[in-house]
């Protein structure tokens, strides 16, 4: 089967080659500090900052979404998410934001949330005493 | 301290299912043995009792689910699977889907298609049957362990094998509530997620199941041939069951990408989500085995491929299980799956197959017996070769990809602060590789249907060959030439893609006509590569010409460098009532229902134009939303579809009013509100800020959209008329109180334009509705009048069969109404009728009132012997006051957001599809027949 080795030898070469070419397509969680340095497309993975004002008016634009994102290393910044107020947003616990930084902000339009599982209520819910 | 005593636990059900699931355990093992015992001699009994023991473990297998059943049906809440899962108000049809919702009843699915597949096979794998049934005996020995729920202290460890479905909630939770011997009474099931509360949970999963489950049976019997060092006889039932496996499994994928299209808001039927990627990548690989074992069965060539083949993919259902139920996937995923923490015993399910399926391999590889010459250029069998390592190959890339999180932790646990990586934009990464795996597949299918198996006389043939190759190239670049342009926005790829995706359509065709003549029972393969080939066009109509409509055409939006402006400007606003101009059509946010608890309905029309504004046509969307039973929990939104022939058009609703979104939020916006309490006679006029509002009736009628009218309701009801300064326009403005029995509800309004709330004051209907029993009594006989007050009051007679809808009857009431008739001085005549109650010995009223009068009659006492009744009557002296509160700056209630996208040529993908499977069916079919 020398002509399927080959071929087999050939597929392997080119699946090497794409597995090297997907470190274009992947990336680590980027710090705020490290999206302003590069100026690219990035994942920035963080925490909801309770304390600062979330701004969502669909009457005025349906697909402006302001909040602030706390990102591992503890800077701040403000982001514009390009899409309306995701749902459970308020609840969410860890929220990736895919785009990249504009002067100051943050500007993404995908957004990734980690919820408390909606699979998961270990609640016990109570028959109400009537 | 001694052990509580609880009162009204099913123990005996919980003890039964955990018996079940060990004695289930033992007879697979034991199974597993005598069927290993066979296979080494098979004159001995060990068949015999491999068989008994299998059939044991099968009713073991149905007795849990049994038993499971049984527990959910009747409630026993005290068994934490059936707390989970199940809740008093869940409708007895969503039982299986509440069984397999959780990991522990998936499991049992699995193991009961095993048991399914394993009951066959011991009538239909003759030969091979020891070999094959103690593979697949082996497995459900794993598959019970991790259901057995048993602790083994291990130096500071707990080894934790398996997770029990028959654990008791006081086992699971440590609680207060546990204290009380009572607890069984106290507690109520969580339920299905509403969400999961649809058809497709029913029928999709155990389908999925029954496709993963399959993907065993090819490999058991090549396992089995090779364990018996024969060469070629298990290709034969390896390659009916191997189309089997690829029918069902790519029916239950299907039919995932179906209800992710129609129920759920994900935006489309593929997402390359890891959870379906991983069901996506053993079917591809049972697609290769299937073409492999074809050479084989033919040419006696690719035996051993056929054999890793087949072992791989289900291995990699195996690998999908571990991936989807470890928790290692974790955000990657919109699949949440609770976690059973069951991680080394998943790790231990693939090595164990994996190890196995090799050592055999490796063990009797020589004794295969394969021809060494190579296979011809111009054969089908070479190019068939060639399309399977390309589907290897797809596999290798996505299951790659969707590795990256176990990558990840291997990394961490060699170096804790390694940062995990993810790939970026999932979609367009594996749209890049696949869309080539797609053109080669394309093209194959199209260039080797054309070849024949087994080619000896080329120089014959090769004429005809170039004729109908040629014939089919030309035809596809005529097609292509004609519809190149339908493509919205696309790359060269793209192109190439259409071109192959064509090719495989006319060149399959053309094969059905020159060989086959139309002959459908050979027709299995060219119809799915056909199918194939539809489907791809189809994927190339949806994904470059889907379209998102919602755009505001007058919003004015700054460019965004680096973003496409449909990148942000999804999402429109709708005004209740208000039509809406967007691409082709106008929009209309009518109203909105609450179905039942837990749905709302929203009723939107779509008026398409065409440019000269002219209407085409109009029809309604109506998308649903999903409330969760927990009152913190956003709802969740479900898609409606309007489908056409040439495209869909999918709408769902994105945001609404907080107000509407859950109980806590619209308690959070109601405690917001400042409310000014206005006490106003009718005609009267109030003042706030902005404005005045007059009174301009009362009534006790209501027309409020939320108002349910029940038997004994006591309405309130006004009107009132708003003006603003500066705004010549009028607002009305209608709210209510009702009085039910012991309790009253208000029925607020809100008016929008001018940011008011506006509802009644419950005590508005103690005043227009007193409840003491002041008034003047007067005795009536039939037919007899009397005057009140300047009233005449006449009593007509007795009505005993009081309609049900008058007051809220109870099973056992000694109803009786009494038929008055009033005459106002100014000469308007009222019917009245209050109504006397005898209920358990004790006398209830029900009075009447004519509203307009602020009267209020009763029946107190009825004598048969004179056949008198006792009449009161009572009027309202003074005008009655209504209390209103008003509160200013309320939120909007009737603004929604929605997202439209249009799908064009969605049907294409589903007719291709379905034409793919269909064709697997028919070559199954006349394999399985003949």
């Amino acid at each position: 089967m020398n002509k399927y080795n080959i071929i087999a030898g050939i597929l392997i070469l080119v699946s090497i080659a794409i597995f090297i070419s997907m470190s274009k397509d992947v990336s680590t969680y980027a710090s705020f500090a490290e999206a302003t340095a590069n100026h690219q497309r990035v994942k920035v993975a963080g925490l909801l900052a309770k304390d600062k004002e979330m701004y969502y008016n669909p009457a005025e634009n349906p697909n402006y979404f302001s909040f602030y994102l706390r990102d591992p290393k503890g800077n701040e910044k403000k982001v514009i998410l390009l899409q309306g107020k995701p749902q459970d947003f308020d609840r969410s616990e860890q929220i990736v934001v895919t785009g990249e930084m504009k002067g100051e902000e943050f500007i993404a339009n995908e957004v990734l949330l980690k919820c408390p599982s909606k699979y998961k209520d270990e609640e016990i819910y109570m028959k109400k005493q009537i | 301290m001694s052990p509580i005593q609880y009162v009204g636990e099913h123990q005996w059900i919980s003890f039964s299912i955990h018996a079940c699931i060990i004695l289930g355990f033992l007879a697979s093992i034991n199974a597993c043995i005598s069927y290993y015992k066979s296979s080494k001699a098979e004159l001995t009994n060990w068949k015999t009792y491999g068989r008994w023991a299998f059939r044991f473990q099968a009713l073991m297998v149905w007795s849990t689910m049994g038993l499971m059943f049984y527990a959910m049906i009747h409630h026993y809440y005290e068994l934490e699977y059936v707390r989970h899962h199940i809740s008093d108000d869940l409708s007895l049809k969503y039982v299986f889907a509440a069984f397999w919702e959780g990991q522990e009843g998936s499991f049992l699915l699995w193991m009961f298609w095993n048991v399914f597949l394993g009951l066959i096979l011991i009538k239909t794998s003759k030969l091979y049957e020891s070999p094959v049934m103690g593979v697949l005996s082996l497995l459900q020995v794993i598959l019970f362990s991790m259901l057995l729920g048993i602790h083994v202290g291990w130096g500071e460890h707990v080894l934790k094998i398996g997770a029990s479905p028959s654990l008791l909630v006081r086992e699971t939770f440590v609680a207060p509530i546990f204290q009380n011997p009572d607890y069984v009474k106290l507690i109520k099931g969580n339920g299905l997620n509403p969400l999961l509360q649809n058809y497709w949970m029913t029928i999709h999963p155990p389908t999925l199941f029954l496709g993963f489950a399959s993907t065993i049976v090819p490999f058991l019997f090549a396992f089995a041939g090779w364990f018996k060092k024969e060469n070629k006889a298990w290709l034969k039932p390896a390659m009916e069951w191997a189309l089997f496996s690829v029918f069902i499994l790519g029916l239950g994928i299907l039919m995932g990408g179906a209800w992710a299209y129609e129920a759920l808001s994900f935006g489309g039927y593929w997402a390359w989500d890891p959870v379906e990627n991983m069901s996506l990548v053993p079917w591809i690989m049972m697609i290769a085995g299937l073409h492999t074992n074809m050479i084989a069965k033919s040419t006696g060539r690719a035996i051993s491929t056929t054999y890793l083949y087949y072992l791989l993919s289900f291995v990699l259902v195996l690998y999908s299980t571990y991936l989807t139920r470890s928790g290692v996937l974790g955000a990657t995923s919109v699949h949440a799956f609770t976690d059973m923490d069951l991680q080394w015993q998943l790790i231990l399910l693939i090595l164990v197959f994996l190890s196995l399926g090799l050592y055999n391999f490796f063990k009797n590889k020589k004794t295969i017996i394969q021809p060494t010459d190579e296979e011809k250029i111009n054969s089908r069998e070479y190019w068939m070769f060639i399309g399977a390592m390309i589907l290897l190959f797809s596999s290798i890339l996505i299951t790659g990809a969707t590795s990256l999180p176990v990558y990840n932790k291997i990394m961490q646990l060699f170096k804790p602060s390694y940062a995990g990586q993810v790939i970026v934009d999932q979609i367009s990464h594996h749209n890049r590789f696949q869309l080539w795996i797609a053109v080669l597949v394309a093209f194959l299918s199209g260039l080797a249907e054309l070849l024949r198996f087994k080619e000896i006389h080329w120089d014959t043939y090769k004429s005809r060959f170039i004729k109908l190759i040629s014939i089919s190239l030309g035809a596809t670049l005529l097609l292509f030439i004609a519809f190149y342009k339908s493509l919205n926005e696309p790359t060269w790829q793209h192109y190439v893609l259409q071109f192959a995706g064509t090719f495989a359509i006319i060149s399959n065709l053309t094969y059905l006509f020159a060989f086959l003549r139309g002959n459908l029972k050979l027709a299995g393969s060219a119809m799915a590569h056909l199918g194939f080939g539809v489907m791809v066009l189809g994927i190339l109509a949806t994904g470059l010409n889907k379209q998102i409509i919602s755009t505001n055409l007058f919003a004015q939006s700054d460019l965004i460098e680096g973003f496409k402006t449909e990148d942000y400007m999804k999402n429109l606003v709708l005004l209740k009532g208000e039509p809406m101009p967007i691409k082709n059509f106008e929009v209309t946010y009518n109203t909105d229902t609450l179905l039942d608890p837990f749905h709302r309905k929203f009723d939107i029309r779509f008026d398409q134009k065409d440019d000269d504004g002219k209407l085409i046509k109009s029809f309604n969307s109506s998308p649903t939303l999903v409330y969760s039973r927990n009152e913190s929990q956003t709802p969740s939104s479900n898609p409606s579809i309007h489908h056409g022939l040439t495209k869909d058009l999918y709408t769902f609703v994105n945001w609404l009013p907080p107000a509407m979104m859950n109980r806590e939020a619209a308690d959070k916006i109601e405690d917001n509100l400042k409310y000014q309490t206005y006490h106003l006679q009718r005609g009267d006029t109030l003042f706030y800020s902005a404005g005045f509002g007059v009174i301009r009736k009362i009534s006790d009628k209501t027309t409020h959209p939320d108002y349910e009218a029940k038997p004994g309701d006591l309405v309130l009801a006004a009107d009132i008329e708003f003006h603003q300064l500066n705004d010549s326009n009028t607002y009305t403005a209608h709210t209510a109180i009702v009085s039910r029995g012991e309790l009253y509800f208000t029925l607020p309004t809100i008016q929008n334009d001018l940011g008011l709330k506006i509802k009644l004051n419950p005590t508005s209907l103690e005043s227009f509705y007193p409840e003491h029993d002041k008034g003047e009594d007067v005795t009536l006989k039939e037919n007899q009048e009397v005057i009140i007050d300047g009233y005449k009051v006449k009593f007509e007679g007795f009505n005993k069969s009081v309609a049900k809808e008058k007051y809220a009857s109870q099973e056992g009431d000694i109803a009786v109404s009494t038929m008055l008739q009033i005459t106002s001085p100014k000469g308007t005549v009222y019917p009245a009728a209050p109504i006397f109650i005898i209920r358990n010995s004790q006398i209830q009223l029900v009075h009447d009132f004519i509203f307009e009068e602020q009267i209020r009659l009763s029946c107190i006492k009825i004598d048969p012997a004179s056949e008198s009744i006792l009449v009161r009557f009572y009027k309202t002296k003074t005008q009655p006051v209504l209390d209103i509160d008003l509160a200013e700056k309320a939120p909007r209630n009737d603004l929604i957001v929605i997202q439209s996208i249009l799908f064009p040529g969605i049907n294409l993908f589903w007719l291709g599809a379905l034409t793919m499977l269909g064709g697997v069916l028919l070559s199954g079919i006349r394999r399985w027949i003949v």
